[in-house]
């Protein structure tokens, strides 16, 4: 007994020696990077390194946010990696090492965080390629079924992925299980109490045959919770679904002589026994039950003519289609620009709220996002944690419509245009149903989709009949002047006409506090037209530093309703907190701009400036005998259904500075 | 909406002008796969036809050359897509209109043995065959000048690594302005791109190319692009850095082309390059083994002999990698250095594939030495400006 007692000591510490000394060959490879943002402007928030952030946003101060990433060949089949990364975004310099008031808060004491690992493993069969058992970004199925996970949230959603092709490479599939992120895949921003269980199953298969490629993709995204009809625990739980969610999708694309054509069919089926908590309006999923589909059909005529192609795209969007793990935002499946991001500020301040309910300097502020509006099909469209300068994403679900874009090459100057007509699936009278409290569909995020740009965030209106176009012409040419001068011109309109409310018997419905202001389904009427206009000039200053200057203009023509108007289903306490403002009238706002990018050798720099310089002058309308009817006010004020509104002119204005230096090592 | 239809009329109005062909190659499709084994990586940025070269053509203009390169899928826009290591929009970074291909061209001006260079840039993994060593150099990459740099950086420092204790700050001086003027001469990254549907354009000055001729021999390669430089060659098992290549992993990994069980994984990282036949692409990308590199045979207008693939040193190609696990080679694995050019005497006979001697001294102290002979009377002009050209031609 001594001896073997003995012999399992002495193998207890050689066996690890062992393997250390065999280990000695292996080599774990480091690399990561140091990215400092510095934020300045104007609005001096400061609780938050994001221009817009729904729990704290900022446009002042520096913070350094630190990566590292570790991979290993554990053998020529096993690979490991994983990321661990500094918490953001209170990450302030100024916390001074987090010793201050919030020293407990994580994201200012800047605690390291594992974000994820993985293992990745090469069998070294012939029906598989890999598996990969961990963290990912699962950017490998499609934007309308499981999207690709955002930047920030990259290696924080696991799962097991395996993926596979035959011999000829003629045929691939993929096949993955992941688990649900319970912080927004479900009902209310939930996965139920017993959420380590719930996940998603999704499988697709491509087939490629000369120049044509076939995909099949099948998700099944389920939730389950303890079954509140098994009281008896000795035989195990009985559990009953929250929510299911089966999406499928066929895809087909291919070339034939220089004409590319591209066909999408998506059905998606959504159950859940949520209805909604009342006051929380806002869900990322549907209510209730529904089904319904996506089509999108892409032709692109290449090379009509010398240095001409004509591009095109008809898409229809069900208002039901649901698919909770779309993506979110990074993606765009439309082909058109769709709506500047310059409007998609959600609480215009102009006439109504105040610097004690913070609305003025929430969120990304008066100038918005920079260039156009990317497409997603989720509810759930996400701009939370960005900055200015990245592209801001709408929802489309309801879309229905068609997109021409020619492009044109005429010497040096490349143009491109654009004419889209959109219709709307979600155009009904009370969510189609006898009331807007028997709809399935979550309701506007609050209702600061009221006026001027809308709500990237929902694309459900209780009321709605609306039509859209959009249409754009913008070139670029390289004046051959020095390293060149690179010149870029745009020229957009989008009209946007909304006549909401067109049952009179429903206006009490939609109207309802105050009750019944709107007296006609003609006095709630909306009719914006947006123009834009931009030029800009970019040069390389020297082989390392590029730099360019830009102008922009701005223009709404804003008719939205009469002055008895409020938001169909407004809540009495909105007004006051600023989420609903009077913007009848005519906007306008300039941008100039100022980018510079300077490169040195694994380090880069940027920086971006902007000032923005505009005003609301407000308009009044009355109804009157079935129309809208502008009135030349005489006082000071005019009371309207949201409070008296100001007369006089809104001057704006907002300077903002982003500037980065990012190391890779 | 009216201002819209006369604004993009008034477009059309403007001269239309466009060059002489000078030449279309067009290269099988369904060839982009390496040597045979290489696989698309997962990520939704790359799909099996992006780097699929399904022709390579030219039209002159009246200062320089546009080239076209075709690919078999449309080009992917950065827009909507961010940096992988900072969240930042990729239009920012890759402002030409694409981002996840190079496209390397070696152009043979004189089909001279032994004249011109047969290296590649940094981490292509292969070498252009002796028969059409280049004179100059064109790389299409999303970005151009942060390659230009990168590249002068890589090469200052394989300089450093050869001069060793000889290094200070003198030569760091000189060698920086030496590789410049050599990068001026014999590389260009255009920045005057365009990219429409399958096709990227891109011009090319006369000032650097000269007046191209019909016999001209090119050697085309197309890589995945690696625009942030976050591919660890060493870790794979390479002795330098890539230049903005992507670099190769078993299985099908994210962010690297992936290999077939059993492939090996020092073949090169070219996905396609221009060749008449999938047969040849396939040969010249797998005939290679520790002790010298791929050779890359350049395509021209002219019809030209098949091209003759010598045995390799050792006489033996490297036997496939086995079912058995094998670690990877560490970092002081065998470098595969590429062979230095061939004296310009191309009267001597081909000798044998080796590696050359590296010289003993320094490019500056041979240049200093050079100069010196000119102004002694020992050389005439014509000979120091041939002899300068090959001491530089080291670099």
């Amino acid at each position: 007994m001594k001896l073997s007692k003995c012999l399992t000591v002495l193998a207890f510490f050689i066996l690890p020696a062992l393997i250390l000394v065999a280990q000695d060959d292996r080599k774990i490879d480091w690399t990561g990077n140091i990215y400092t943002k510095w934020l300045d402007g104007d609005r001096r928030t400061n609780t938050g390194l994001y221009n817009n952030s729904e729990f704290g946003n900022g446009d002042t101060g520096q913070g350094t946010e630190f990566e590292l990433f570790f991979k290993a060949k554990v053998s020529r089949q096993i690979e490991i990696g994983g990321r661990i990364k500094a918490r953001f975004d209170r990450n302030f310099w100024s916390n001074g090492g987090g010793f201050a008031d919030d020293e407990n808060e994580p994201k200012s004491a800047q605690y390291m965080k594992f974000r994820g690992a993985y293992v990745r493993v090469t069998p070294g069969y012939s029906w598989i390629d890999s598996a990969t058992i961990g963290s990912n970004d699962w950017g490998q199925f499609d934007a309308l079924t499981f999207g690709k996970i955002r930047y920030i949230d990259r290696d924080n959603i696991s799962g097991l992925l395996f993926q596979g092709s035959n011999q000829s490479k003629s045929f691939r599939w993929d096949v993955a299980r992941v688990s649900l992120p319970k912080l927004w895949a479900g009902p209310n921003f939930s996965t139920g109490d017993l959420s380590q269980s719930d996940a998603a199953y999704v499988g697709q298969g491509r087939f490629t045959t000369g120049d044509w490629t076939i995909d099949a993709i099948g998700q099944y995204v389920i939730d389950r919770e303890i079954s509140g009809l098994d009281q008896d625990n000795r035989d195990g739980v009985d559990l009953s679904q929250r929510y299911r969610n089966t999406v499928m999708a066929l895809k087909a694309k291919g070339s034939v002589s220089s004409v590319d054509l591209a066909a999408a069919y998506y059905h998606s089926d959504f159950y859940t026994v949520f209805e909604g908590t009342g006051n929380t309006r806002f869900t990322p999923t549907l209510n209730g039950a529904a089904d319904d589909d996506v089509i999108l059909f892409n032709i692109d005529v290449n090379d009509i003519a010398e240095g001409f192609t004509i591009r095109g795209q008809y898409f229809d969007v069900g208002a039901a289609y649901m698919s909770v793990m779309a993506a979110r935002r990074e993606s765009d499946i439309l082909l058109t620009e769709g709506h500047d991001g310059s409007w998609g500020w959600s609480r215009p301040d102009y006439n109504v709220g105040s610097n004690a309910r913070g609305s003025a300097r929430s969120g990304i502020g008066y100038g918005g996002w920079d260039g156009h509006a990317a497409q997603v099909v989720s509810i759930n469209a996400d701009n939370d944690f960005t900055d200015f300068d990245e592209q801001m994403s709408e929802s489309v679900l309801g879309w229905k419509g068609f997109t021409i874009a020619p492009e044109l090459e005429i010497g040096d100057l490349s143009l491109t245009a654009e004419y889209t007509s959109l219709d709307y699936n979600t155009n009904w009278q009370a969510y189609g149903e006898s009331s807007a409290d028997l709809g399935i569909y979550p309701g506007m995020d609050g209702v600061h989709s009221w006026g001027l740009g809308g709500d990237w965030r929902s694309p459900y209106s209780a009321y709605q009949d609306k039509k859209t176009t959009i249409a754009l012409i913008k070139g670029d040419y390289v004046v051959d002047v020095g390293e060149g001068i690179e010149l870029k011109f745009r020229y957009k309109v989008v009209n946007d006409e909304d006549k909401r409310v067109t049952n009179p018997a429903l206006l009490s419905d939609a109207y309802r506090f105050p009750a019944s202001v709107i007296t006609d389904v003609a006095y709630d009427d909306r009719d914006a037209d947006y123009t834009a206009f931009g030029l800009s000039a970019g040069y390389q200053l020297t082989r390392d530093l590029y730099g360019m200057l830009e102008f922009e203009r701005f223009e709404v023509d804003l008719v939205d309703g009469s002055i008895d108007m409020t938001p169909p289903l407004m809540d009495s306490w909105e007004p006051e907190f600023g989420w609903i403002n009077y913007l009848t009238g005519d906007h306008e706002k300039n941008k100039i701009g100022i980018h510079l990018k300077y490169f040195l050798s694994g380090m880069e720099f940027g920086l971006k400036a902007q000032f923005f310089d505009g005003s609301y002058t407000p308009r009044f309308y009355n109804g009157v005998d079935g129309k809208l009817v502008e009135f030349q006010p005489t006082g000071a004020t005019v009371q309207t259904a949201i409070g008296a509104i100001s007369t006089a002119k809104v001057d704006l204005e907002q300077y903002r500075l982003k500037a980065f230096m990012k190391v890779q090592f | 909406m009216k201002r819209f239809w006369s604004l993009f009329l008034c477009g059309l109005s403007l001269f239309v002008w466009a060059g002489d062909t000078l030449f279309e190659f067009s290269d099988p499709s369904g060839d982009d796969f390496g040597a045979g084994t290489l696989l698309y990586p997962s990520s939704p940025d790359f799909e099996r036809g992006d780097l699929d070269l399904t022709s390579f053509s030219a039209q002159l203009e009246k200062d320089g050359v546009w080239f076209t390169v075709s690919f078999r899928n449309a080009v992917r826009s950065p827009k909507t897509r961010t940096s992988e290591i900072s969240g930042d929009p990729l239009v920012d970074i890759a402002r030409y209109g694409f981002f996840n291909l190079n496209v390397d061209i070696y152009i043979d001006t004189d089909h001279q043995l032994g004249s011109g260079n047969v290296e590649s840039l940094p981490g292509r993994g292969v070498e252009i065959a002796r028969e059409n060593a280049w004179e100059k150099t064109i790389l299409l990459t999303p970005r151009p000048r942060e390659a230009q740099s990168l590249y002068l950086a890589l090469m200052k420092g394989r300089e450093k690594r050869k001069l060793d204790r000889d290094w200070d700050a003198q030569r760091a001086k000189t060698v920086a302005s030496e590789l410049e003027a050599w990068v001026e001469k014999n590389l260009f990254f255009p920045d005057k791109i365009k990219v429409r549907g399958h096709d990227i354009s891109f011009f090319v000055p006369s000032s650097f190319l000269g007046q191209p001729k019909p016999d001209w021999g090119y050697a085309v390669l197309v890589s995945g692009a690696d625009l942030e430089q976050s591919v660890n060659h060493g870790f794979l098992g390479q002795k330098e850095p890539g230049l903005m290549i992507m670099g190769l992993a078993d299985g099908r990994p994210r962010w690297q082309f992936g290999i077939q069980p059993d492939s090996d994984l020092f073949q090169p990282p070219i996905v396609d390059l221009l060749a008449n036949d999938v047969a040849l692409q396939k040969k010249m990308l797998s005939h290679y083994n520790r002790e010298q590199l791929p050779k890359i045979f350049a395509v021209r207008s002219e019809k030209m002999a098949p091209p003759i693939f010598a045995d390799l040193p050792k006489a033996k190609l490297e036997a496939k990698a086995t079912a058995q696990p094998t670690p990877p080679a560490p970092a002081e694995t065998q470098p595969r250095v590429a062979p230095k050019p061939e004296p310009e005497n191309a009267q001597k006979p081909e000798p044998p594939p080796q590696a050359a001697p590296a010289p003993t001294k320094s490019v500056a102290d041979r240049l200093r030495e050079l100069e010196q002979l000119r102004k002694d009377g020992l050389i005439s002009e014509d000979e120091y400006q041939k002899l300068r050209a090959k001491i530089l031609n080291d670099l």
